[in-house]
């Protein structure tokens, strides 16, 4: 339960004094023996289950977070070899990036189960919508994603006639207008989440 | 959800809105953004200018500065606009030299100057031969938020009406010339022009004033500068054709546009001189 | 330059101000939409503005990155029209290549790099009018941007220059008095902690003035960071008070 106070804090103003029961969050920073914040904004605390608090300082407009090892992005699919496929990062977890990341999904990264057999032009194509998880900073060129668990994959899809797609099985998707079925590695999405518009 | 949906699919956003005629921002398709003008903001130039166009910001300098004219134009003094797309403005703009559409926009803001006739270059000769003002217009964006041309034709007519010469004599005797800075002369403006982009949308579709977003969806720009009661020029660089009665319609529209301007303008200058 | 006072019998400057006076400081969080942070200053005369883009990819290859930090990028520009005789070169030259450089390493010290590995962070400068203490207006500038565009910071970062004058020594100096060929100290610093990120001196001054100026230019970075201060706090309560105006 995060409770707002009605204090607004600045940059390299002193918070209170670190002790065992608090952990510094986002916006915030120790240094000799002291809590201090390092961003403009309000301060929020939260209570966790283990009695400690958790101290943030934030403001309700969002800013630009960086891709971190495990978060669950969304990306948009730009080119797919044979070995990997190459995408953009649109947002990490709610937030949306003003400008994308390069990421990458390689071949064994794809599926948990029968990682050799995978080809890629049946799991993604380019302008495809999925979600994925970061597994590694990367190296020079982007940031290494996988798909390997039932709820990551393709979201949204367009078929061949242009219409967007509904899936069927966790390795096919329709398209409405034409009926023709495409292969996608589906992500499994909880049916609650699900809404569906009018096209 | 909508701004994941407007990332994911913004062409299928923007047809949604476009279908009821309107657009997200909930102006109308032949509505210009609120537009917002400043006028001698900077004191080290003799001139200058600040628009806001919605959230276009485009800032013009003018500085004039003292220079023998070309022999092949004598009597003439020149006229020298530049266009600078920085970084600042835009992720779009890395730094560096000026790149295509900085390019563009000087050339076409050249053009205005040279077809519209709004300064004559004799107005800027003090001495045939020997003596004239050469006046730098400097356009810098602030802002990228799209229709960067409209506001920059903007800021160029309104920071010229707010121009203030030093009155100079050109001395024979010792051929150097004589300012007085005491005695400010404004420029003799003889047009106002005025510039109206309209945006095509999947070939069918017209609207004005385009945002940054809805530029990058589009498929095709018309700019039309309109010269008081004359059509001044049109630029249709390629994108999808279009029907004579659309294009009249853009005529309409941009001559309604230019009168909006120039009442703005003139009250803004009336403001200040009150 | 013979027959301009700089500081008169009465103890007045050119522009009238006291030798402790800083000119009058009017500032503005979030002018621009575009930019993830902005903000837009004026110190006396000097008008500058500040924009900052990021963390993001970093461009140019990621053959640049730091592997755990976030690499910070300046650009300090002069507007064509900023000063008395038109600028030919508003960026690239050596004056501005320096400065550069300078706002570089000083905002290294007070952003929190290692958040954000492998990133780039974008800080553009653009002076629109100058009439003295640029660096010093620019530094202010570029922190208040950060501040907006949420980027962790240690502190503020808070800048003014100095001078010495008919032994006395003078703060926030403006162009005329730069000009005139006294020393010219200006100084950067992290005002909650007293500690100075950055410190340039030109010209000759005696080592027995020299804590005299350095300690009366501290003593302005500490005004500057007052006024700084409650333009942040009046701006964070203006946005979160427009946030639910939105949200109910």
């Amino acid at each position: 339960m995060s409770m707002a106070t009605k204090d607004i804090y600045v940059p390299g103003q002193r918070i209170c004094q670190l002790d065992e029961n608090i952990i510094c969050g986002q916006g915030t920073y120790d240094k000799n023996g002291f809590v201090y914040s390092s961003r403009a904004g309000y301060l929020h605390k939260l209570q966790s289950q283990d009695g400690k608090i958790l101290f943030e300082v934030r403001t309700n407009v969002e800013t630009t977070t960086v891709p971190s090892i495990d978060a669950l992005v969304t990306a948009r699919i730009t080119n797919v070899t044979p070995r990997f496929c190459k995408c953009a990062i649109l947002s990490v977890g709610r937030t949306l990036l003003r400008e994308t990341f390069r990421g990458q999904i390689r071949k064994e990264d794809v599926r948990a189960t029968e990682k050799d057999k995978v080809e890629m032009y049946k799991c993604f194509r380019p302008g495809d919508i999925v979600v994925a998880r970061v597994i590694s900073l990367g190296d020079a060129q982007s940031y290494v994603l996988s798909t390997a668990e039932n709820e990551l994959g393709v979201v949204i899809a367009t078929s061949e006639a242009g219409s967007t797609m509904v899936p069927i099985s966790w390795c096919k998707m329709q398209c409405p207008k034409s009926l023709a079925e495409e292969f996608r590695k589906v992500a499994k999405v909880q049916p609650q989440f699900i809404q569906y518009s009018g096209t | 959800m909508a701004d994941d949906f407007k990332a994911a699919r913004p062409l299928e956003y923007y047809r949604k809105f476009l279908e009821k005629d309107v657009r997200p921002d909930g102006r109308e398709l032949g509505e210009f953004r609120p537009t917002i003008l400043n006028i001698g903001c900077i004191s080290t130039a003799e001139g200058s200018a600040l628009v806001k166009l919605g959230n276009t910001t485009v800032m013009c300098g003018i500085k004039a500065e003292l220079a023998t004219p070309k022999t092949e134009e004598p009597s003439n003094g020149y006229l020298v606009p530049n266009v600078e797309l920085s970084p600042l403005c835009s992720p779009m703009f890395r730094p560096g030299p000026p790149g295509e559409q900085a390019q563009v926009l000087s050339h076409f803001v050249n053009e205005v100057l040279d077809r519209s006739g709004c300064i004559r270059k004799e107005d800027l000769c003090i001495q045939t031969e020997k003596l004239v003002w050469v006046l730098y217009c400097d356009i810098l964006c602030l802002d990228y938020d799209g229709n960067v041309a409209d506001a920059c034709i903007l800021s160029l007519l309104a920071a010229l009406k707010s121009t203030r010469l030093p009155a100079v004599k050109y001395n024979e005797e010792t051929e150097k010339p004589e300012t007085d800075s005491a005695k400010l002369e404004p420029l003799h403006i003889l047009s106002n022009p005025v510039s109206s982009t309209f945006a095509i949308f999947d070939d069918r579709l017209m609207f004005v004033d385009p945002t940054v977003k809805e530029e990058s969806l589009t498929t095709g720009t018309v700019t039309i500068v309109t010269n008081d009661n004359d059509l001044c020029i049109v630029q249709k660089p390629g994108g999808s054709p279009l029907t004579a009665d659309q294009i009249n319609t853009c005529f309409e529209r941009a001559f309604s546009r230019s009168k909006e301007v120039l009442r703005l303008i003139d009250e803004t200058l009336h403001s200040i001189e009150r | 330059m013979a027959g301009i006072e700089l500081l008169s019998d009465q103890g007045f400057r050119i522009d009238g101000r006291k030798p402790k006076e800083l000119r009058r400081i009017q500032c503005r969080l979030g002018v621009f939409k575009q930019a993830d942070g902005s903000a837009y200053i004026e110190q006396g005369n000097t008008k500058v503005l500040a924009a900052v883009y990021g963390p993001h990819e970093t461009a140019g290859g990621r053959g640049k990155a730091l592997h755990d930090k976030v690499l910070v990028n300046c650009q300090y520009s002069m507007a064509t029209f900023s000063t008395g005789e038109r600028k030919r070169r508003p960026r690239g030259d050596r004056k501005s290549k320096e400065m550069t450089m300078h706002l570089q390493q000083t905002f290294n010290a007070a952003i929190m790099t290692s958040l954000y590995p492998r990133s780039q962070i974008d800080i553009y400068v653009e002076v629109l009018q100058s009439d003295g203490g640029n660096y010093c207006a620019s530094v202010n500038a570029a922190t208040l941007a950060l501040i907006d565009a949420g980027i962790p910071m240690k502190d503020y970062v808070c800048a003014c220059s100095a001078s010495f004058v008919k032994d006395c020594p003078i703060v926030d100096i403006n162009y005329l008095e730069e000009s005139s060929g006294g020393p010219e100290l200006i100084v950067a610093t992290l005002p909650k902690s007293s500690q100075i990120v950055f410190l340039e001196m030109n010209s000759r001054l005696h080592e027995d003035n020299l804590s005299k100026v350095l300690d009366v230019a501290v003593k302005g970075t500490k005004d500057v960071y007052q006024v700084l201060d409650n333009a942040v706090r009046d701006h964070i309560s203006e946005v979160a008070a427009f946030h639910k105006l939105d949200q109910s």
